[in-house]
């Protein structure tokens, strides 16, 4: 991801982000669909979070029409960071069959939780709408528009 | 862009210098987890604005922070585990979990001194060049 130091945040901002979401939605698409290793789980996690934390950087520059796209994804990250708790009690609690049973049962449920809320993450047209939206200038508020518009369909598992 | 990478670095700096202090001060799970986080955000800042800072500094820095986020890693991965034991009311492995968490936080209150020692913040301030803006 290359900022270019001659651009404003604002311009940077439109090229990189949209360019970082498409690759967060296929990271996401691969690692939480099927069967996949817990370790590929725990990258796509760290890599929620560095989206989360690179577009709080950039709020300044979106507003806070961008708290819609966060909340989905303080949402997804809930749910990782449920898994990876009980994959780290496993760890750590990892000579005791007695608990193991339990934690592998709670684990299954818990990437139950994960597949269903990334469902809603990547719901039809999500992609599409965090593009948009992240590709839009924001610098003047707008009554209408594709950007605006978008921002106001984003999958956010409560309002599912 | 310059201006603004500055900007949000010295935010995200402050930030962190305010959370190692407070998990020096109580090491307690809110205040671990807390530190993590305030390390993940710097840490991405780092990654993110890295070619408007000086290369050798950024990837000093980087390795500090690698270090802290392992250790601390061992104590969060023992607090989650502690919690989980005291709602499912299994009793047996705490004692040795409560151990090994002070070990470790023995360790992460002597990385705190020795980056306090060094005024860990204001050197990397200096070295990002974060002043002035």
């Amino acid at each position: 991801m290359k900022l270019k130091p001659s651009h404003s945040a604002a311009e940077n901002a439109r090229v990189v982000l949209p360019k970082m979401a498409r690759k967060y939605f296929e990271a996401g698409r691969k690692a939480i669909e099927g069967k996949r290793p817990p370790e590929e789980l725990h990258a796509f996690r760290l890599e929620t979070k560095r989206l989360r934390y690179t577009l709080e950087m950039f709020r300044p520059v979106y507003g806070p029409n961008l708290d819609r796209y966060l909340k989905a994804l303080r949402e997804l990250q809930s749910a990782l960071g449920k898994v990876s708790d009980y994959q780290a009690i496993q760890r750590v609690l990892s000579g005791d069959d007695e608990v193991k049973k339990q934690l592998e049962h709670a684990l299954k449920g818990k990437i139950k939780d994960l597949r269903q809320s990334w469902r809603v993450f990547d719901s039809d047209g999500q992609l599409k709408r965090w593009r948009t939206y992240l590709a839009g200038d924001h610098s003047k508020p707008r009554a209408k528009g594709p950007a605006r518009a978008a921002s106001k369909k984003v999958a956010v598992r409560a309002a599912s | 862009m310059h201006d603004f990478a500055i900007e949000q670095m010295n935010r995200l700096l402050t930030t962190l210098a305010f959370q190692v202090h407070r998990a020096a001060k109580k090491p307690g799970p809110d205040e671990i987890h807390d530190l993590r986080v305030s390390v993940r955000r710097f840490s991405q800042g780092l990654q993110l604005f890295a070619d408007f800072f000086p290369k050798w500094e950024v990837k000093k820095i980087r390795r500090m922070l690698k270090r802290m986020m392992r250790l601390t890693s061992s104590i969060r991965d023992r607090d989650i585990t502690l919690e989980f034991l005291a709602e499912s009311e299994h009793a047996a492995h705490r004692p040795r979990l409560t151990k090994e968490r002070s070990a470790y936080q023995r360790q992460f209150a002597e990385m705190v001194r020795r980056w306090s020692a060094h005024d860990f913040s204001a050197k990397w301030r200096n070295g990002l060049s974060l002043r002035g803006v």
